[in-house]
């Protein structure tokens, strides 16, 4: 009969024997698989682009997410300062535009009462110079006229005075030519007149 | 006969005759003429000077002489406002022979603008004695009048 400590010493030892031998079966199969994938590793560049490819898609996904809430944050002030600054800029035109509406009707008034003084002006200063004008125009005329006047008096004058003698003088003189039968008179009295000069340029060699 | 003794005659006293005087003989000199067609002056200058026919040599005289007498002479020009007659000429060159001792060349002109009296022109002087210069000279004497 076998004794029951020795048949449970011997399963014991089966068991350990089993076991170590899926140990070292275990073993050698991690060492194939690393080999296996090392060897994968090294001799695969579309194995290590997939690896890589899905590292970056995996980098690509932390990323995003990490700066989603970021973006969402950084959307939101930028928001909220468009709308103030959109509300600023309207507050502003506003003040502008009424500042500016206000400028504008002063300035308008002011051009308003420049213009109608200066219309008033003008026409003021074109009644004036007209008046002037006629005025000079009726003295030039007065003094004209009593110029002529007093020339006219005095020629007639002279005339009547004076020049009727000279004017017959000359006239007479110079008639006597007008008649043929005078005319040879005429010149051989003026030759005799200045028988002395013509003597003296023509008579010397 | 010497170019010396040649002569032209006092009567051919104005500056008109003597030009045509030389135009005629200078056609004496291109072709003969009878006695017969010759000008009175020319003919006058011939009798003068005892010459019976132009030949080359008393026509190129007589046209050496004239030129001579034109060149040497004094030219008295008469500007009339209507043209003197002959007579009347004559008398004028009459009073020159008479006065002036010197012998000058007369010359005849006539101008309308002048309206009468007479205008002499001497190498040296002007005589205006026309009745266009007495109304100019009595226009101006009366403006100087009005004017004092």
């Amino acid at each position: 009969m076998f004794d029951v400590r020795f048949v449970g010493a011997i399963g014991c030892l089966v068991i350990a024997g089993i076991a170590l031998i899926l140990l070292m079966r275990e073993r050698t199969w991690a060492r194939d698989k690393y080999r296996k994938e090392l060897k994968m590793t090294i001799l695969q560049p579309d194995f290590i682009a997939s690896l890589r490819k899905e590292l970056e898609k995996d980098v690509q996904t932390h990323v995003k997410a990490a700066i989603a809430p970021l973006t969402k944050e950084v959307g939101e002030v930028v928001a909220d300062a468009k709308k103030q600054t959109l509300a600023n800029l309207d507050e502003s035109l506003k003040e502008n535009r009424a500042a500016l509406r206000e400028a504008t009707e002063e300035q308008v008034a002011v051009i308003k009462n420049l213009v109608a003084g200066d219309a008033g002006s003008l026409q003021q200063s074109m009644v004036t110079l007209q008046k002037d004008i006629e005025d000079l125009q009726q003295e030039h005329q007065a003094v004209l006229a009593d110029y002529r006047t007093k020339v006219l008096a005095r020629v007639k004058t002279l005339v009547d005075e004076q020049a009727a003698d000279l004017l017959a003088d000359y006239l007479q003189s110079s008639l006597q030519g007008l008649e043929l039968g005078d005319q040879q008179e005429f010149i051989l009295a003026r030759l005799d007149a200045n028988k002395d000069a013509l003597f003296k340029e023509l008579g010397n060699d | 006969m010497t170019r010396s003794a040649i002569t032209i005659p006092v009567s051919i006293a104005t500056l008109e005759q003597l030009k045509h005087l030389l135009t005629e003989l200078d056609i004496a000199l291109s072709s003969k003429r009878t006695k017969r067609s010759l000008s009175a002056d020319l003919q006058a200058a011939l009798q003068e000077n005892g010459i019976d026919s132009l030949t080359a040599q008393t026509t190129a005289q007589l046209r050496s002489a004239v030129s001579d007498l034109i060149a040497q002479l004094p030219v008295v020009k008469v500007v009339t406002a209507q043209p003197l007659e002959n007579a009347q000429q004559a008398s004028i060159q009459k009073w020159f022979t008479s006065n002036i001792a010197r012998r000058v060349i007369l010359s005849f002109k006539t101008d309308s603008s002048l309206l009468a009296g007479v205008i002499l022109q001497t190498p040296e002087n002007r005589y205006d004695f026309s009745l266009q210069a007495g109304l100019s000279t009595g226009r101006a004497l009366l403006a100087k009048r009005v004017a004092a």
